[in-house]
C-alpha cells in the first residue's frame, strides 16, 4: 500500500515535471490560428510541420546552433582541462598558499555575475574580442566550480596509487591523465553535462558580447524573434524545441554518468 | 568491441560526444565562412517584421545608389542596452536604429548638441515631408524644437468587440455599436450581456497601466506633457482613474470588466470563450488577434473608442517606433536617403506593410494605396485601413521623457493600490485616496528629476 502511494506521488511529480515539455513540443506543431484556439492539444490532423520551415526561413537557424555547439564544445573541452588540472593540484599537492588560493576562489563563487559585466566588458573590449567567439571562451575557460568539484573528487583517489605511479616513472601529468583522470570519469561526465547545459543556455553574456547575427548563439537568436508588437508564437516554440533537443538527446546519451559522477562518494565502503 | 573501445578511453563518453559536435560544429563554421564587407550604414532593427523589409530594401537601395546598408535585427531590449552603451563609450554606434517609443525620451537628454541623434527637423522640411505626417506623430520625438525621430507608426486604438455576440443583443433593441457614443452608453447598453464570473464586457487587467494610458490620453492627459511636464497627478488622471478602477474593482453583477492576460496565451483564449466581449485594440493588436485567435474569423469587429464625454475624442494611442539617425552616422546624406526610402518611399511598399501587419504609416501619401481600401473577411469585412486613417489626426500626441520607465513604475503601483482601496472601502472617499496615490508617485518621480536638474538644460 505504502509502495503504491509513493509510486503514486512520484508518477504525479514525473506528470507536473513533464508537461511543459510535452506542452512545448505539442506547440512547435501547432499552427498560428490554433495556437490559443486549443490549449493543449489540436486535433492530429490540425498539426503542422510550418513553424519548423517558417523558423529555417525568418533566420539562420542552422548557423545559430552551429555557433552554440562550436562555443559549448570548446568551452566545455577547455573549462574540463583546467578544472582537472586544477582540481588534481588542489586535491594532491601541498604548497604554499594554497588555503589562501583556496580561499579566493570560494569568494569568487560569491560574487553575483552581472556585479563582473561592466569590468569583463570592459577587459574583453580591449582584447578586441568583442562581437566574437572567443569573446565568448575566453572568460569562460576557467571554472572554479568546476575545480572545487575535481578536487572533492580526486581526493578520494588513494596517495598510494600515485607513489606506485612514481615509482613506476611517471611524470606528474602522467600520473595526473593515466592514474587519476581514468578514476575520475565519473565526475568528468557529470561536470560535463553541466558545463555544456550553462554554456549552451548561456544568455546575458553573449547578448552584451554578440553583435553580428552570423555569431549569434541559439538563445540569442531565439531572443530576435521576440518582438514588443509582434511574435511568431509558432516558430519560437519550434525554436526552443530544437534547442532543447541536444541537452536532452545528451542527458539520456550521458545519465550513467552524469548520476554516477554526482553519487560518487555517496555510498562510503 | 565499441563498449571495450569506449572503456579504454581516459575521459569517457562525455568529453568525446562534446568534443565530437565542437569540432563538427567549427568545422561548418569554417567551411561556411561569413563573406561579410564593411556596409556603407550600419542600422539597428527590433521587429523582426521591420528587419525583414528593410533588408529587402536595403538590396533595392543597393541597386539603386551603388551604397551598402546592413541591417542587424537586435532584440528589443537588447537595442536599449547596446545603443545607450555605444553612445556613451562613442564606439560601434549605428548609422541608423530604431527604437521603440516609450524608450525614445531616454535617449534626448542632456544638450541638444549633446543628443546622439541628428536633429532631422532640416531634411523633412527641405524635402516636403513635414506636411504629409499628422503633427501629433512627431509629438514623442520632438524635443526642444529638434525632431530626433521619424515616426514609423501612429497607432490609433480602436475597439475590437465579439460582433457575434454583441450585434444581435443590440439589434434586439433597435441600436447598433456605433450608436454607443460614450463609455457610458457602451456599458449601460451592454450590461445585460455581463455575468459575474463568465463574461465581463471589456478586457482590462486589476492593476493594468496600459489601459489606464490610453483612458488618459483619450481624456486629454497624458503621464507627461508638452516640454517633459510630468503631469501624472493632474485632475484628468484623477478623474480617469477614478473612474477606470471600479470597471475591474466592482463586486458581483457590477464589474463589468475583467482580464485573463494581456500578451499570453489566455489573453486569446479569454476573447475566444467570449470571456470579455471587447478589447481595446491598436492597429498592430488587429493583426494578432488576427494571427492567434484564428477562431473568431468573421466573428469581430473594430468601432471607435466610445468617447469619455458627448463629443469626446474617439480614440487614443498606444505604442510606437522611430527611427533616428546617429549624429555620428558616416554619411547622413545617405543615412536620410535610406530613411525616407523606407518610412516615406513607395506606397506600394506601405501598402505590402499593412497587409502584413494591419500598421498603418504615418505618410499621408501612402494611403491611397489600394491595400489601405481592403475589406477584410476576419473583421466581417470592415474595410480595416479606412477605419484607422480616419482616426490618424486626431490621435493624441504621446509625450515621452527620460523619466518615463520611472513615472510608469510608479504608476503601476498606484494603480494596484487604487484598486486593492476600492475593493475593501468602495467608492467612500475614493477620489481623494486617488488623488493622494497618484500626487504622492508623481512627487516620487518629480525628486528623481530634481536630482538631475539640468537633465535638459543647454550649456
Amino acid at each position: 500500500m505504502r509502495r503504491t502511494i509513493v509510486y503514486g506521488v512520484l508518477v504525479l511529480f514525473s506528470i507536473l515535471c513533464l508537461v511543459p515539455m510535452v506542452w512545448l513540443a505539442v506547440s512547435a506543431f501547432k499552427a498560428n490560428a490554433d495556437f490559443h484556439a486549443y490549449a493543449f492539444m489540436p486535433p492530429p490532423d490540425r498539426l503542422t510541420v510550418a513553424n519548423f520551415s517558417s523558423l529555417f526561413k525568418q533566420m539562420p537557424f542552422l548557423r545559430f546552433m552551429m555557433n552554440s555547439f562550436f562555443v559549448a564544445g570548446v568551452t566545455v573541452m577547455v573549462q574540463l582541462f583546467f578544472s582537472s588540472l586544477g582540481g588534481f593540484a588542489l586535491a594532491k599537492y601541498a604548497f604554499a598558499g594554497k588555503k589562501v588560493i583556496m580561499g579566493v576562489m570560494l569568494a569568487t563563487m560569491m560574487i553575483p555575475g552581472p556585479v563582473l559585466l561592466a569590468p569583463m566588458y570592459e577587459l574583453i573590449y580591449h582584447l578586441r574580442l568583442i562581437d566574437s567567439h572567443l569573446g565568448l571562451i575566453v572568460p569562460g575557460m576557467v571554472n572554479v566550480f568546476g575545480m572545487f568539484l575535481f578536487r572533492q573528487s580526486m581526493q578520494s583517489v588513494p596517495d598510494e596509487m600515485l607513489q606506485a605511479a612514481r615509482i613506476d616513472g611517471c611524470n606528474e601529468f602522467q600520473i595526473f591523465w593515466h592514474v587519476v583522470i581514468p578514476v575520475s570519469r565519473p565526475i568528468i561526465g557529470a561536470f560535463c553535462l553541466i558545463a555544456f547545459m550553462g554554456t549552451w543556455n548561456s544568455f546575458l553574456w553573449p547578448q552584451i558580447i554578440l553583435q553580428s547575427s552570423d555569431r549569434f548563439t541559439l538563445p540569442i537568436g531565439l531572443n530576435q524573434m521576440v518582438g514588443v508588437y509582434e511574435a511568431d508564437y509558432g516558430a519560437m516554440m519550434a525554436g526552443t524545441l530544437l534547442a532543447v533537443l541536444p541537452v536532452v538527446v545528451l542527458f539520456f546519451l550521458l545519465q550513467k554518468e552524469f548520476i554516477a559522477g554526482l553519487t560518487k562518494g555517496a555510498v562510503k565502503g | 568491441m565499441f563498449r571495450r573501445w569506449l572503456d579504454d578511453l581516459p575521459l569517457g563518453l562525455a568529453p568525446l560526444l562534446i568534443a565530437a559536435m565542437g569540432l563538427v560544429a567549427g568545422l561548418y563554421l569554417l567551411l561556411h565562412p561569413v563573406q561579410r564587407g564593411e556596409a556603407d550604414l550600419s542600422m539597428w532593427v527590433f521587429g523582426p517584421l521591420h528587419a525583414d523589409a528593410y533588408k529587402m530594401a536595403a538590396e533595392d537601395f543597393s541597386v539603386r545608389t551603388d551604397h551598402t546598408i546592413d541591417v542587424q535585427l537586435i532584440n528589443y531590449n537588447a537595442v536599449n542596452q547596446k545603443l545607450r552603451s555605444a553612445l556613451w563609450a562613442a564606439v560601434n554606434i549605428p548609422d541608423l536604429v530604431e527604437i521603440e517609443k516609450s524608450a525614445a525620451g531616454g535617449f534626448f537628454r542632456g544638450p541638444l548638441a549633446k543628443v546622439g541623434f541628428l536633429d532631422l527637423k532640416p531634411y523633412l522640411v527641405r524635402d516636403h515631408i513635414l506636411d504629409r505626417v499628422p503633427a501629433n506623430s512627431l509629438a514623442t520625438y520632438t524635443e526642444r524644437g529638434a525632431i530626433f525621430g521619424l515616426p514609423h507608426d501612429i497607432h490609433p486604438v480602436m475597439l475590437a468587440y465579439r460582433a457575434d455576440i454583441v450585434d444581435p443583443y443590440l439589434a434586439r433593441r433597435g441600436l447598433r455599436m456605433e450608436d454607443l457614443a460614450t463609455w457610458g452608453d457602451y456599458f449601460r447598453e451592454l450590461r445585460g450581456l455581463c455575468t459575474a464570473g463568465q463574461r465581463y464586457l471589456l478586457q482590462i487587467e486589476h492593476g493594468d497601466a496600459w489601459a489606464f494610458q490610453i483612458f488618459l490620453m483619450q481624456r486629454g492627459g497624458g503621464i507627461f506633457g508638452p516640454g517633459g511636464r510630468l503631469r501624472m497627478d493632474d485632475d484628468t488622471a484623477v478623474q480617469t482613474m477614478t473612474w477606470m478602477i471600479p470597471l475591474v474593482a466592482e463586486s458581483g453583477d457590477n464589474q463589468v470588466a475583467e482580464s485573463l492576460g494581456n500578451w499570453d496565451p489566455s489573453f486569446y483564449r479569454g476573447l475566444i470563450e467570449g470571456f470579455y466581449i471587447a478589447v481595446l485594440c491598436p492597429d498592430w493588436r488587429t493583426s494578432q488577434l488576427e494571427a492567434f485567435a484564428g477562431d473568431l474569423h468573421g466573428k469581430m469587429r473594430l468601432v471607435p473608442l466610445p468617447a469619455a464625454t458627448p463629443g469626446g475624442l474617439r480614440t487614443s494611442q498606444m505604442g510606437g517606433t522611430m527611427l533616428g539617425i546617429a549624429r555620428s552616422a558616416r554619411n547622413p546624406e545617405l543615412a536620410w536617403q535610406f530613411a525616407r526610402q523606407i518610412y516615406y518611399g513607395s506606397p506600394q511598399q506601405h501598402g505590402q506593410l499593412f497587409r502584413t501587419t494591419n500598421i498603418i504609416t504615418p505618410d499621408r501619401q501612402a494611403w491611397n494605396d489600394p491595400a489601405y481600401h481592403e475589406p477584410r473577411p476576419y473583421w466581417c469585412n470592415q474595410v480595416l485601413g479606412e477605419q484607422f486613417i480616419a482616426l490618424a489626426d486626431a490621435v493624441p500626441p504621446f509625450y515621452s521623457s527620460g523619466f518615463l520607465p520611472t513615472a510608469q513604475a510608479k504608476l503601476n503601483e498606484a494603480i494596484v493600490a487604487c484598486y486593492g482601496r476600492y475593493r475593501s472601502h468602495g467608492v467612500e472617499g475614493f477620489e481623494a485616496y486617488v488623488r493622494q496615490r497618484l500626487t504622492s508617485a508623481a512627487d516620487y518621480v518629480r525628486r528623481q528629476m530634481a536630482r538631475e536638474p539640468d537633465w535638459d538644460a543647454e550649456e
